[in-house]
C-alpha cells in the first residue's frame, strides 16, 4: 500500500495537462465530429427515401447513388467517429488516470497522423464512387485498393496509439508497483488491448485477401473466408465502441451525478469478462452462413448468451451508482429516485438517456443471438433499427455528452448554452425512438435493410405508416445532429473564455470503496490475456484452419462484381 | 483510516432497492418481447 497519493481517489486534479496535449486530444474530437457531421447527413437522407421523399436526384452528380451515400453513412459514422473520439477520450483518461504525460508523445502522434492518412485515402476512392460497398466490404464486391489500404493504416494508426497508452502504463506500474490502476486509466487500456486481437480479422483479410484482389495481383476471392475474417473483428468492434462509454458511466457519470462507483471491483470484473467474451463470438453474424457448420454456429451463440452476464453487472453497478447519487440529493421512493438525478444537465441528460435506449438495445440484441430467432430477422430493417440503439445512441448520444464537459476542458471556455444540450440530448432520444421502434415493426414485418425502399416496387400497405415513422423520426435525429455540431463549434469558437480559476473539472468519479481493497486478481493482466487468447483459439481455431484449407481464389469460384 | 472505516459502513448501509426493481422490470421486458418475435417465428411455421 506504497503510495496512496495515487490510488485514483480523489487527488487526481493536481496534474496539470499540458496545453500539447489537450491540442492533441482536441485533434482527435475535431476530426470525429467532421466526420459525425457528413456521415450524419446521409442518415436522415436514407430516412427520408423510406419514407417517399427521394432527394438523391438533387444531390446528382456530386453524390451518385443511395449506396454510395450509405458507405459514407457507415463508414463516417461507424469507423471514424468512434476511432477517432475513442482514441481521443483514450489519451485524456491515460494522462488523467496516471498524473503523468504520455510515456512517448511521439509515438501517439505517429498514431494520429497514421489513421488520418488513412482516412484520407479511403475517403478518396469513397466520393470517386470507386468503393461503394458498404461499411462492410463483402467481397465480391470490389473497391479500388486505396480505399483497403486506408482502412488498413487507421486500424495501424489505432494501434500505435494503443503502444503508446501501454508504455505509458508500464512506466507508470515501475513508480507504482503496489497501486491498483486507476480505474479510467485501466478502461483505456484493456479496451486496446482487445482491440489488438480483435483486429487480426480484418487486417488478414485485406492483407491476404482483398488488396492484393483489388490490385489485380489474385484473381479471384473467397466471399466465406472473407466473412469470417470479417466477423472476427466486426463483433469486438462493437465493444471498442460501447467499453469507452462505460468507462463513462463507471467512472465519470456517477460524479458527474453527485456520486460515487458503486464497487470499484464489479467494475474491472465487468471490463475483463468483455475482453474475454468480445472475440470469440463473431459467428453469430453468420447464422445464415452455409459455409460455417451449424455446431459452430450454436457455440458462438452460446458464448454470446454468457455476455449477459457481464452486462447484467454493469447495469446493475451503474444504476446503483446513480441511485445512491440520486438518494443523497433527496431522491425519494422505490424509482422516484430518477427524478432527483441532475436532468439539466446536458452531459449527463444524454447519457442517462442512451443507457436508457441501450437496454433495449440489449433486449434487440439477445433476438439477434438467439440461432433460430434469428431467422425471423436477419437482415431486415429490424438490424439497423437495433444498431442505431447502440452504436448510434448508446455509443453516440454519450460521447455527446462527454463533449459537453471535453469541449470546454480543452478549449478552456464555457459551455455554449448548456440548455440546448439537454433539448439536443432529448431530441435525439425522441427522434430515436420514432425511428428505431418504425425501423424494428418493419424488420418484423420482412422489410429488407439496404434497399431504397422508397422506389422499392413490393412495398405492401401495412409498411407505410411505419415507413412515414422512419422519415419522421430521422428529420427529428437530424435536428438533434445539427444542433449538437452546432453547440460544440459554438463553444470552440467563441470568444468567451472561461475566468481564471473556473477551468471545467474532469468528473472521475471516486469508488465507495478504496480501489486499494479491490482484489489483486482484477489487476492482472496475464491471466486475462492469456484466456483470451485461449478461448479464441478453440472457438475460431478449427474453422479458421479448416475455412483456409479449402480456400478458392479461383475467379470462377465468385465473379468480381461492381454494380454501380 | 477512519474515513476508510466510514465509507466501508456506507457501503453496508446502502441497499439498491430501485436498481433491483429496475433490473426486474427489464427482465421481464426481455423475456415479453423475445417471446413476442419467438412466436412469430413459431406462427411461420417450424420446418423439422
Ligand atoms: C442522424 C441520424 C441518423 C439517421 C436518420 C440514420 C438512418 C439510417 C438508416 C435509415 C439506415 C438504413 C439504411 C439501409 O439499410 O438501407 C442507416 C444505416 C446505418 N447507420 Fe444510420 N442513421 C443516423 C445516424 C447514425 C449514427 C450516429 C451511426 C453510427 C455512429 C449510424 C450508423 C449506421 C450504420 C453502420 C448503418 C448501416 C450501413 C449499412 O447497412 O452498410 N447511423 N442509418
Ligand atoms: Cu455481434
Amino acid at each position: 500500500m506504497a503510495t496512496r497519493e495515487d490510488s485514483g481517489k480523489g487527488t487526481l486534479t493536481t496534474y496539470e495537462v499540458t496545453k500539447s496535449d489537450k491540442r492533441f486530444i482536441g485533434a482527435h474530437i475535431l476530426v470525429a465530429v467532421i466526420a459525425l457531421s457528413i456521415g450524419s447527413l446521409f442518415g436522415p437522407l436514407q430516412a427520408f427515401q423510406f419514407s417517399g421523399v427521394d432527394l438523391y436526384p438533387y444531390l446528382q452528380p456530386v453524390f451518385k447513388s443511395y449506396y454510395q451515400g450509405l458507405t459514407i453513412h457507415g463508414v463516417l459514422n461507424a469507423l471514424v467517429w468512434t476511432t477517432f473520439f475513442i482514441t481521443g477520450f483514450f489519451t485524456l483518461t491515460t494522462i488523467w488516470g496516471f498524473k503523468r504525460g504520455l510515456r512517448y508523445p511521439t509515438l501517439n502522434r505517429v498514431g494520429f497522423w497514421t489513421m488520418v492518412v488513412g482516412l484520407v485515402m479511403a475517403a478518396v476512392p469513397i466520393l470517386l464512387d470507386e468503393a461503394s460497398v458498404l461499411y462492410t466490404f463483402y467481397p465480391p464486391l470490389q473497391a479500388n485498393w486505396a480505399f483497403y489500404a486506408g482502412l488498413t493504416l487507421v486500424v495501424v494508426g489505432s494501434w500505435i496509439e494503443g503502444y503508446g497508452f501501454f508504455f505509458t502504463y508500464r512506466a507508470w506500474r515501475k513508480d507504482n508497483p503496489d497501486t491498483r490502476t486507476p480505474f479510467i486509466a485501466f478502461g483505456g487500456l484493456a479496451t486496446m488491448a482487445m482491440w489488438q486481437f480483435a483486429t487480426l480479422g480484418i487486417a488478414v483479410e485485406i492483407l491476404t485477401m482483398l488488396l492484393p484482389w483489388s490490385l489485380g495481383l489474385i484473381e479471384g476471392t473467397d466471399p466465406q473466408l472473407a466473412r469470417t475474417y470479417f466477423w472476427f473483428t466486426g463483433h469486438p468492434l462493437v465493444y471498442f465502441w460501447l467499453l469507452p462509454a462505460y468507462v463513462s458511466w463507471y467512472g465519470m457519470l456517477p460524479k458527474q451525478a453527485g456520486g460515487k462507483l458503486f464497487s470499484d471491483s464489479l467494475a474491472r470484473l465487468a471490463f475483463w469478462l468483455f475482453i474475454l467474451l468480445s472475440v470469440p463470438l463473431g459467428f453469430h453474424h453468420q447464422f445464415v452462413d452455409p459455409g460455417v457448420p451449424a455446431g459452430w454456429k450454436y457455440i458462438h451463440a452460446v458464448l454470446t448468451y454468457s455476455v449477459f452476464f457481464p452486462s447484467m453487472l454493469t447495469a446493475f453497478t451503474v444504476i446503483a451508482s446513480l441511485e445512491r447519487a440520486a438518494r443523497n440529493r433527496g431522491g425519494k421512493g422505490l424509482i422516484g429516485w430518477v427524478r432527483a438525478l441532475p436532468w439539466n444537465n446536458g452531459s449527463v441528460t444524454a447519457q442517462l438517456l442512451a443507457g436508457i435506449l441501450f437496454m433495449f438495445g440489449g433486449i434487440g440484441g439477445l433476438t439477434n443471438a438467439s440461432y433460430n430467432v434469428n431467422l425471423v430477422v436477419h437482415n431486415t430493417t429490424w438490424v439497423p433499427g437495433h444498431f442505431h440503439l447502440t452504436v448510434a445512441t448508446a455509443v453516440t448520444l454519450s460521447f455527446m455528452g462527454i463533449s459537453y464537459w471535453l469541449v470546454p476542458w480543452i478549449t478552456g471556455k464555457p459551455l455554449w448554452k448548456p440548455r440546448w444540450a439537454v433539448i439536443q440530448a432529448w431530441t435525439w432520444f425522441i427522434g430515436m425512438l420514432i425511428f428505431s421502434n418504425a425501423m424494428h415493426v418493419l424488420g418484423l414485418l420482412g422489410a429488407p435493410r439496404r434497399t431504397p425502399l422508397g422506389v422499392a416496387p413490393y412495398v405492401p400497405e401495412e409498411w407505410s405508416g411505419h415507413l412515414l415513422r422512419v422519415g419522421l423520426g430521422g428529420a427529428i435525429l437530424f435536428v438533434s445532429a445539427v444542433m449538437f455540431v452546432w453547440i460544440v463549434a459554438k463553444t470552440a469558437w467563441q470568444r468567451e473564455r472561461l475566468p481564471v480559476g473556473a477551468e471545467v473539472e474532469i468528473p472521475v468519479a471516486e469508488s465507495m470503496q478504496d480501489p486499494q481493497l479491490t482484489p489483486r486478481w482484477l489487476d492482472r493482466w496475464v491471466p486475462w490475456i492469456v484466456g483470451t487468447i485461449l478461448l479464441i483459439l478453440v472457438a475460431y481455431g478449427p474453422q479458421l484452419v479448416d475455412q483456409i484449407a479449402n480456400i478458392d481464389l479461383g475467379s470462377g469460384q465468385a465473379p468480381t462484381i461492381r454494380p454501380w | 483510516m477512519a474515513e476508510e472505516q466510514q465509507t466501508d459502513q456506507q457501503v453496508e448501509e446502502f441497499h439498491p432497492k430501485g436498481t433491483v426493481a429496475i433490473l426486474v422490470m427489464f427482465v421481464l421486458a426481455i423475456i415479453i418481447l423475445w417471446g413476442s418475435v419467438y412466436l412469430i417465428l413459431l406462427s411461420r411455421g417450424v420446418t423439422v
